[in-house]
């Protein structure tokens, strides 16, 4: 998965993405709002969704209840799609 | 936060091309072919080498990369020809990229097929010209071309690459729609046909010999939806009535996405509004890339002179007509080609347009 800037928005787009309909070029793509433009940032080292959310709380002055439950969807999301992968505490030193 | 590329194109897709940032570049990274068809509207005895070499060619996508461009489209000629392919391929994908490909597949060899297997393309686009040895090669001038089509068709098939395959229908090829239908649908491969031949790139009018007919053409596209749809047309509106430009834009020089969202770079780096109207052209290593787009908008935004043939035509949203077939035509982006003014006649109905004053007209008074 690369990160792009696109028209003013970040996409993260799959590296292996092949169009399902060749005649109109359709394809899958990842819009990052703002929230998940600075989390996306944050993941080039491994870091723990409670670290994450409590960067969120002091950037965006976020509650860290609702911005760790954030971040998870956000993980789960990134997951799915392939963008992200969990490590064991000892790979990711 | 997933998008198609239809809900991309509503959004950040509708905004590009109000704020005029480059989405798509068509890159010909090389204009040298191993076939010899007829209608090739590469034109290559006025341009010639030394073209982009790989260093070049990666220069060239580090500067659409940063200009915002996402979906890149290799053409060439023949994009295989080129021996460092793979270098400029992979380099492309690593950018990120969304890349298609056209090629004729007479080239795809066994190394090919594995890099498009292991690293896919978003896509594919190959050039088909017959069903059949002979009507193939009636086009491309070379015996023994469809043998190696087929052979590379099957190995993209093999790698699992998304196909589309093209066919530009000329009068070596309209009276065979059925056939190069047939042989797509019996290898599950989307078939694309068009019917419009361009002249070559310099203005030479030899393509546009093979042209056909323009009431042959409405014909032809009848005859190819009831052969996609297994069912007529339906008649009433034609989608290109509904075609218009967005406001304020049909009044501009140009009404597609020509230097508004896209951009062509040809061989030897001159970087261009279109693939076949190439004037003005700017070398993109050597310039600033803001002063390039910015001098290519003021070309393709310009208002288009009350004296342009095609001012104040109420068809002109969605006639096949352009500043860039008119120049091809007739060496001046505001007069037309008549040719496309027919065909957009015929598809409305209307009598044969009459055609425009030759611009040279007043020299033979």
């Amino acid at each position: 998965m690369i990160a792009r800037r696109v028209a003013g928005e970040t996409v993260l787009i799959p590296v292996a993405a092949r169009t399902p309909d060749p005649e109109f070029k359709s394809a899958w793509l990842f819009v990052l709002n703002a929230t998940g433009e600075y989390l996306w940032s944050l993941l080039d080292a491994p870091r723990s969704s409670l670290e994450l959310a409590q960067n969120l709380t002091l950037e965006f002055e976020t509650p860290v209840g609702p911005a760790h439950a954030d971040v998870e969807a956000f993980l789960a999301a990134l997951h799915k799609i392939g963008a992200v992968h969990q490590v064991t505490d000892g790979q990711a030193e | 936060m997933r998008l198609s590329m239809d809900r991309f194109e509503e959004t950040l897709g509708a905004r590009a091309r109000r704020e005029r940032q480059p989405l798509s570049c068509l890159f010909e990274i090389t204009p040298r072919c191993n076939l010899r068809c007829h209608f090739c509207y590469v034109a290559l005895d006025p341009y010639q080498g030394p073209y982009l070499d790989t260093g070049q060619s990666r220069q060239v996508l580090d500067i659409i990369e940063r200009a915002g461009v996402l979906w890149l489209t290799l053409t060439g000629g023949e994009i295989f020809s080129r021996r460092d392919f793979a270098a400029i391929y992979e380099y492309a994908l690593a950018k990120g990229f969304l890349v298609t490909l056209y090629t004729n597949a007479t080239m795809v060899t066994e190394s090919i097929a594995r890099l498009l297997a292991d690293r896919p393309p978003f896509s594919v686009e190959v050039s088909i010209y017959g069903a059949d040895a002979a009507h193939y090669e009636s086009t491309t001038q070379i015996p023994g071309s469809f043998a190696r089509f087929e052979r590379g068709i099957e190995r993209l098939r093999a790698a699992g690459v998304p196909l589309l395959m093209k066919c530009p229908i000329s009068t070596l090829s309209s009276d065979h729609v059925n056939e190069l239908v047939q042989w797509c649908k019996a290898r599950s491969l989307p078939f694309k046909a068009d019917p419009v031949i361009d002249a070559r790139h310099d203005g030479g009018q030899q393509p546009t010999l093979y042209r056909i007919e323009p009431r042959r053409v409405l014909a032809l596209r009848d005859q190819l939806y009831e052969l996609r749809h297994d069912k007529p047309r339906p008649s009433g509106p034609l989608p290109e009535c509904s075609v218009h430009g967005e406001v304020g834009e049909t009044e501009e020089l140009y009404t597609c996405g020509a230097g508004r969202i896209a951009l062509f770079v040809d061989a030897l780096g001159n970087a261009s509004h279109c693939v076949i109207d190439r004037e003005p052209s700017f070398p993109i290593l050597e310039m600033p890339w803001d002063q390039i787009w910015s001098e290519m908008g003021d070309w393709v935004t310009q208002p288009l002179p009350a004296h342009a043939s095609c001012s104040g035509c109420s068809l002109r949203g969605g006639c096949g007509n352009c500043p860039a077939r008119a120049r091809l035509a007739t060496g001046s982006p505001f007069q037309k080609d008549q040719y496309q003014c027919d065909i957009t006649h015929a598809i409305h109905g209307l009598p044969a347009s009459r055609p425009a004053p030759h611009p040279l007209g007043a020299c033979t008074a």
